[in-house]
């Protein structure tokens, strides 16, 4: 569906149009074969856009559909714009996260970490290790 | 230091720091009791694999549990006479610019009971029950990739609009 907000932020100034006014076709009284002779006006091309709703009040337009096309194009590249810069922040903060407190550690500082068990761990280990470099 | 020579980058997650030091302060409460010997062979266990040691096995997607298939685990237990009763959970990571040690993310240390540790390391990963990691990066790919079929109508886009024809609704 299209947008009914031109306020993206797609590098697109949100421009105000200038005001214009429409015929908005009432749809409360209308028959079938008004509605068969208003699209065969739109079809010449007599009234375009053709917009209905009642109490004047402006509802639904038929328009070409190439310019419908047009519009979700323009609400696709602005949905594409949003939703790449979503999930570059989404990136960012992803890798934020993983290198957040958590940095690498070696098993000795991270057993000293932990408290006097530990550290009695790691010196044992570390004397370990340095016999088997020993030998 | 020298002990930074490993060839592993060893890179302990918050969780697993909290399972080991709940390890540890229990065992403290209880020495020579199984939470001590249960902490030292744990240590060990993680010096084997910040040596290169292998895991026990790689993880396989189950259904039931989370998708952890990029996962390794290490069984670890204090009573030779029994199944290990915990399990170490962890991943390596290819290094990022070459020349550099490879990273093993250690994400969780847990009881094998009731695949405990398997949910736990799931939950730390962010991964749902009942996705696979393929399902998961599908979710997290871009709308905007190109690859990624759309609705029938927005695929028109790739069609120049200003030559078409009008289409009438009939």
């Amino acid at each position: 569906m299209t947008h009914n907000s031109n306020a993206h932020d797609n590098g697109t100034p949100d421009a105000e149009l200038p005001k214009f006014s429409v015929n908005v076709v009432p749809t409360d009284q209308l028959r079938r074969e008004d509605l068969a002779t208003m699209l065969n006006l739109y079809r010449r091309g007599e009234i375009t856009p053709l917009i209905f709703g009642d109490g004047n009040k402006p509802e639904a337009a038929i328009i070409p559909f190439a310019a419908f096309v047009r519009l979700m194009k323009y609400d696709h590249a602005a949905h594409v714009h949003a939703e790449a810069a979503f999930q570059a922040e989404l990136s960012r903060r992803t890798q934020e996260s993983d290198a957040s407190g958590e940095a690498s550690m070696t098993i000795e500082e991270l057993a000293e970490s932990l408290g006097p068990l530990g550290q009695q761990w790691a010196d044992g280990h570390r004397a370990a290790q340095q016999e088997k470099r020993d030998e | 230091m020298s002990e930074r020579r490993s060839p592993v980058r060893l890179l302990p997650t918050t969780g697993l720091k909290q399972d080991l030091q709940t390890l540890h302060d229990a065992a403290v409460m209880h020495p020579h009791g199984p939470e001590d010997r249960l902490l030292r062979v744990a240590l060990n266990q993680l010096g084997r694999i910040q040596q290169g040691a292998p895991s026990t096995h790689p993880l396989e997607y189950m259904p039931s549990y989370p998708d952890l298939s990029d996962c390794e685990t290490t069984y670890v237990g204090a009573d030779p006479n029994a199944k290990p009763s915990h399990r170490i959970v962890w991943r390596e990571r290819a290094p990022q610019r070459p020349g550099e040690p490879v990273t093993r993310e250690i994400i969780a240390l847990g009881e094998r009971a009731n695949g405990q540790a398997y949910y736990m390391a799931g939950q730390r990963l962010g991964r749902p029950l009942g996705f696979t990691l393929a399902e998961l990066a599908a979710q997290r790919e871009p709308i905007a990739s190109p690859s990624r079929p759309r609705q029938r109508s927005i695929s028109s886009f790739g069609t120049p609009y200003a030559g078409e024809p009008d289409l009438q609704f009939e």
